[in-house]
């Protein structure tokens, strides 16, 4: 973290005068320079990661090369702020992205979409658009009111909370860019065709009658247009909480992983997670629905999975219902959703990962 | 927030209502309990006490009051019934000018 504390101490720096000032117009040239200078910061710290953390093990902790404590090490320094610095970067990339994309706007994009087209473009909101998983409900009743229909509101609350960019960067760091954009792409289509799958059902007659009488008031006004320096501060601050509150997460599950990859045989899982075990992906699904976590704590099992032999399918169908059905977030939607749709929704959504599941470990 | 007067006495800040009754400012909080939603509170009673106000800060829980409300993203702050932040939590300082320049568009 260190680094980034001095590029955050910089940006600061760097701001201040200009804050003082009335001018907010005159803001833009200063951050413009800030963000040029941290990337190029950024770039050459991420490029001399591996020679510090060969330096640090070797030369000032000391360690003879070659061993498995050494290895473990050295492992551990290069990927911790290996990960945390792809993560400072991508979060604050999508925050950039999100400070144009508000609630407001998608749901404009959605109202009155036909079906199918509606439902990739939500899954595709979905993965831009700020969501907490607290505001479902407000989010659901805002979207039915303004006539996104219930299948194309289903593929946004599908894809919000599954890829995500915390789930992305820890895929691509600790497993590799393949895994993370086959999660990328399955997540995506779990999301379209369980969404499609519950607008093809009808089950509107199923959300509580209440929440299609209500008229809320305009959704319109939070604030005046933001300018470029907003979009960076709205970023700046993104990373600040989302960092903030993973960082523990990574370290640890990098810690687990540097230490289970000596001491877990190798191929230890393959009998019963691998592919030749075709109910483990039911099973997985099965075991990931009731547990809730968030990206950050579920990929390093996910790694630690796949490096003792289980298969593709049957990690990410784990991880993909983890992340993706809670049953805290199906008691909110109590409120607004009969049982039964909850149940089609959570059915469906499971079908869907079982699905993905087979379809990798088929093809991989 | 259109034709609305302002009258302070004694640091309690009134405002002029649709029906022309006298009322104590309002600062409402939406959010249905978590972590940012407590913060944004905590912020906007910070925001009052530093700007000497006898407003009334509330906070609503309820998420059919906050769809009501039109609020799509939580946390929310609404002056008066305007929501003027959504999806974030902002410090006291920020809400205090939010608050200022709801005064002097009033």
């Amino acid at each position: 973290m260190g680094p980034n504390v001095a590029q955050e101490q910089q940006r600061n720096d760097l701001r201040a005068p200009v804050e003082d000032g009335a001018g907010r117009g005159r803001s833009h040239r200063p951050r413009a320079l800030a963000l040029v200078a941290a990337l190029g910061a950024w770039w050459l710290i991420y490029r001399h990661l591996g020679a510090a953390a060969r330096w640090l093990t070797y030369s000032l902790i000391g360690l003879a090369e070659g061993t498995h404590l050494a290895g473990s090490v050295e492992f551990f320094l290069f990927e911790v702020p290996k990960v945390l610095l792809l993560l400072v970067l991508v979060v604050f990339g999508v925050g950039m992205v999100r400070s144009f994309f508000t609630p407001e706007r998608t749901r404009a994009l959605l109202a009155g979409r036909l079906e199918a087209v509606g439902n990739v473009l939500a899954a595709a909101l979905g993965v831009v658009t700020p969501f907490c998983s607290c505001s479902a409900v407000p989010l659901f009743i805002g979207f039915v009111e303004a006539g996104v229909p219930l299948g194309v509101t289903f593929s946004f609350l599908i894809a919000a909370p599954m890829v995500n960019e915390v789930a992305v960067v820890l895929l691509f760091g600790l497993v590799g860019w393949r895994v993370a954009a086959i999660y990328v792409v399955a997540g995506l289509s779990v999301a379209i065709l369980s969404g499609w799958v519950i607008g093809r059902l009808r089950l509107e007659g199923h959300v509580e009658p209440w929440v299609y009488e209500i008229r809320s008031i305009s959704g319109e006004g939070g604030g005046p247009r933001l300018t470029f320096a907003d979009r960076i501060d709205y970023a700046l601050e993104q990373v600040r909480t989302i960092v903030g509150k993973v960082w523990p997460f990574i370290l640890l599950g990098i810690a687990a992983g540097a230490g289970i990859h000596g001491y877990v045989p190798e191929g230890a899982l393959a009998s019963f997670m691998g592919k030749e075990a075709w109910w483990s992906v039911p099973a997985a699904v099965l075991l990931g629905v009731p547990m809730y976590s968030n990206a950050a704590g579920i990929v390093p099992v996910v790694e630690a999975l796949l490096g003792k032999g289980a298969a593709l399918g049957t990690a990410l169908a784990f991880m993909m219902s983890v992340i993706a059905l809670s049953l805290p977030e199906m008691i909110i939607l109590r409120k607004v959703l009969k049982p039964r749709l909850i149940a089609a929704f959570a059915g469906i959504v499971a079908l869907g990962i079982i699905a993905v599941g087979f379809l990798f470990n088929a093809v991989l | 927030m259109r034709g609305r007067e302002r009258f302070s006495a004694a640091r309690v800040l009134y405002t002029l209502n649709e029906r022309g009754e006298r009322a104590v400012m309002t600062i409402t909080v939406y959010g249905p309990g978590c972590a940012k939603c407590t913060q944004l509170e905590a912020a906007a009673r910070q925001a009052v006490q530093d700007l000497n106000l006898g407003a009334c800060v509330e906070k609503v829980g309820d998420i059919v009051k906050i769809a009501q409300a039109g609020i799509l993203i939580t946390p929310a702050l609404a002056i008066d019934g305007a929501v003027v932040l959504k999806g974030r939590v902002a410090n006291a300082a920020e809400i205090a000018s939010l608050i200022t320049s709801a005064l002097d568009g009033s």
